[in-house]
């Protein structure tokens, strides 16, 4: 017990060593994933067969849902009644106010796609309004 | 017939409560945690499971007839074998990695050092215990509780020290329900108002190839530093995997649906089941639960306080409170830190990169349990 029982059993050493290994082991992966959207980006270039992707901001990022292929843009939706009603039958099922954590594991849940770019979104065009302490309300 | 009746009601479990009172008290303490789970809704998909095992475990039989989970041959023995053998938390790693965006984390991964940082608490953990007079094995088994993650701590304790698989379980279950309750406190304490204020720049559209790769590259890297954390991480960048590449979609939606709750469902029964009065109502089952909660707190304040020194070297600051997402409690941990954010400023949204810090979190607790799991193996 005590000091003497982590001597014995080397706990410092242990200890400095596990925390050191992890911190070591997560930089390296993070020094990593850093790096690979620049290797997608100088691959995805160099190849001619394969068309560089586009900067401008109005195309996004083709997501495949089952045979489907949507077209997402970066930018909110001009239209957005047309995402909104995505989204009315997941808020009808919450009842109101609800966590707008809810609605996005919900969106989650059902495969739809950039729930969090949407939900700023709806935000920001005043269909979903803060309530306080997180929960929100669905206005339209 | 009178011998015929009172030999009968010698071998119930009325009677055998009657000769025992702590089973009692473990009856209580499964309704209580049935209570937090269905009424409170706290964690309540790992409590209830828990709970009824908890109620189930404890009513006393007569030994040897195949009843119990520790006799051979019973039909809970049959079904414990996942937990003692880590089965089930591998499962349930698989259906996480199959649920699990980890694009908020590829769009900054600078974020994962602070689940880096949180693990910090495992072996500050593992020295109290090792103060304490715990052996080393049940020490790691303890101190990994910080990583707080209620697979983990199972697959390791089920390795490491299988006697002590119900108190530190039920204490790392424990503990993940009640983290509204122990992180913001730790967070107030540890950050200024204008820290809390820090809002985070946006994150980045994240290329389906980029999510493609990162499980291939992330199991590659940190199971050759830790092999011995492939059983969880291989099965979450598996799942991961299954999720991204499209073609294999039913198979993901069976992972993250079917297959994790027929685990989550064995595995919380089973725990709840192994905690029975005479291994669980002992002084050393306090220090474990008192060890935990300073696991979970010294995790926290440690992540916390690693996102304030992150920010004497960066130039966009970042906002320390997601030191506190770095525990691997997901998405409880993330929650408490945007509402944390939220409360400072409405418009402050901190959720995704919370979560960023959390899945970090998730990886960070494998490795330290592969870790402090070779350290034995070795020791």
């Amino acid at each position: 017990m005590g000091l003497d029982n982590i001597l014995i059993n080397h706990g410092f050493s242990q200890a400095l060593l596990g925390i050191s290994i992890v911190m070591i082991g997560l930089i390296i992966l993070a020094v990593a994933i850093s790096q690979i959207h620049k290797l997608v980006e100088l691959w995805e270039n160099r190849s001619p067969k394969t068309p560089p992707e586009s900067k401008t901001p109005s195309l996004g990022t083709a997501t495949t849902v089952d045979n489907i292929t949507l077209n997402i843009p970066l930018q909110c939706p001009a239209d957005i009644s047309q995402t909104a009603a995505l989204y009315k039958p997941l808020v009808d099922q919450m009842g109101t106010p609800f966590e707008l954590k809810e609605l996005y594991q919900r969106a989650m849940l059902f495969d739809l796609p950039h729930p969090h770019i949407t939900l700023k979104c709806l935000r920001e065009a005043g269909i979903l309004s803060p309530q306080g302490d997180g929960m929100f309300r669905w206005n339209q | 017939m009178f011998d015929m009746l009172l030999s009968f009601l010698t071998n119930t479990g009325y009677y055998f409560i009657a000769q025992d009172f702590r089973y009692f008290v473990m009856i209580l303490v499964g309704c209580v945690f049935l209570y937090l789970g269905v009424a409170k809704k706290y964690e309540p998909l790992l409590l209830v499971p828990i709970a009824f095992g908890i109620i189930v475990g404890n009513v006393p039989f007569f030994k040897g007839f195949g009843i119990g989970i520790y006799e051979d041959n019973s039909v809970f023995h049959y079904l414990y074998f996942g937990v003692t053998t880590g089965v089930y938390p591998s499962i349930v790693f698989l259906g996480l990695g199959a649920m699990t965006d980890f694009s908020s984390l590829l769009a900054q991964p600078k974020l994962m050092l602070l689940g880096a940082a949180a693990q910090m608490g495992v072996f500050f953990t593992l020295l109290g215990a090792l103060f304490l007079g715990f052996v080393p094995k049940e020490a790691a088994s303890i101190a990994i509780i910080g990583g707080a993650d209620g697979p983990t701590s199972i697959f390791l304790t089920a390795k490491l020290a299988p006697h002590l698989i119900g108190p530190i379980a039920i204490a790392a279950y424990s503990y993940m329900a009640l983290i509204p309750v122990i992180q913001p406190p730790i967070m107030r304490l540890l950050t200024t108002r204008q820290e809390r204020l820090i809002k985070m720049e946006d994150l980045r559209e994240v290329s389906r190839t980029e999510r493609l790769v990162f499980p291939v590259l992330g199991v590659l890297l940190c199971c050759l530093l830790a092999p011995t954390a492939l059983p969880l991480l291989g099965m979450l960048f598996f799942g991961n995997l299954m999720k991204e590449c499209g073609v294999v979609e039913r198979l993901a939606q069976t992972s993250r649906n079917a297959i994790i709750d027929t685990a989550t469902i064995f595995l919380g029964f089973c725990v709840g089941m192994s905690t029975q009065a005479d291994v669980f109502l002992t002084p050393r089952s306090l220090m474990i639960f008192g060890l935990g909660a300073c696991a979970f707190s010294l995790a926290t304040a440690s992540g916390v306080i690693f996102g304030k020194i992150m920010n004497l070297f960066l130039r966009h600051k970042i906002n320390p409170l997601l030191g506190a997402a770095g525990v691997s409690a997901v998405p409880g941990s993330a929650r408490e830190v945007h509402l944390m954010g939220q409360h400072e400023d409405p418009s402050n949204y901190l959720l995704m990169h919370a979560m960023a810090c959390n899945s970090s979190g998730v990886i960070g607790s494998a490795i330290a349990a592969g870790v402090l799991w070779s350290f034995n193996l070795i020791g």
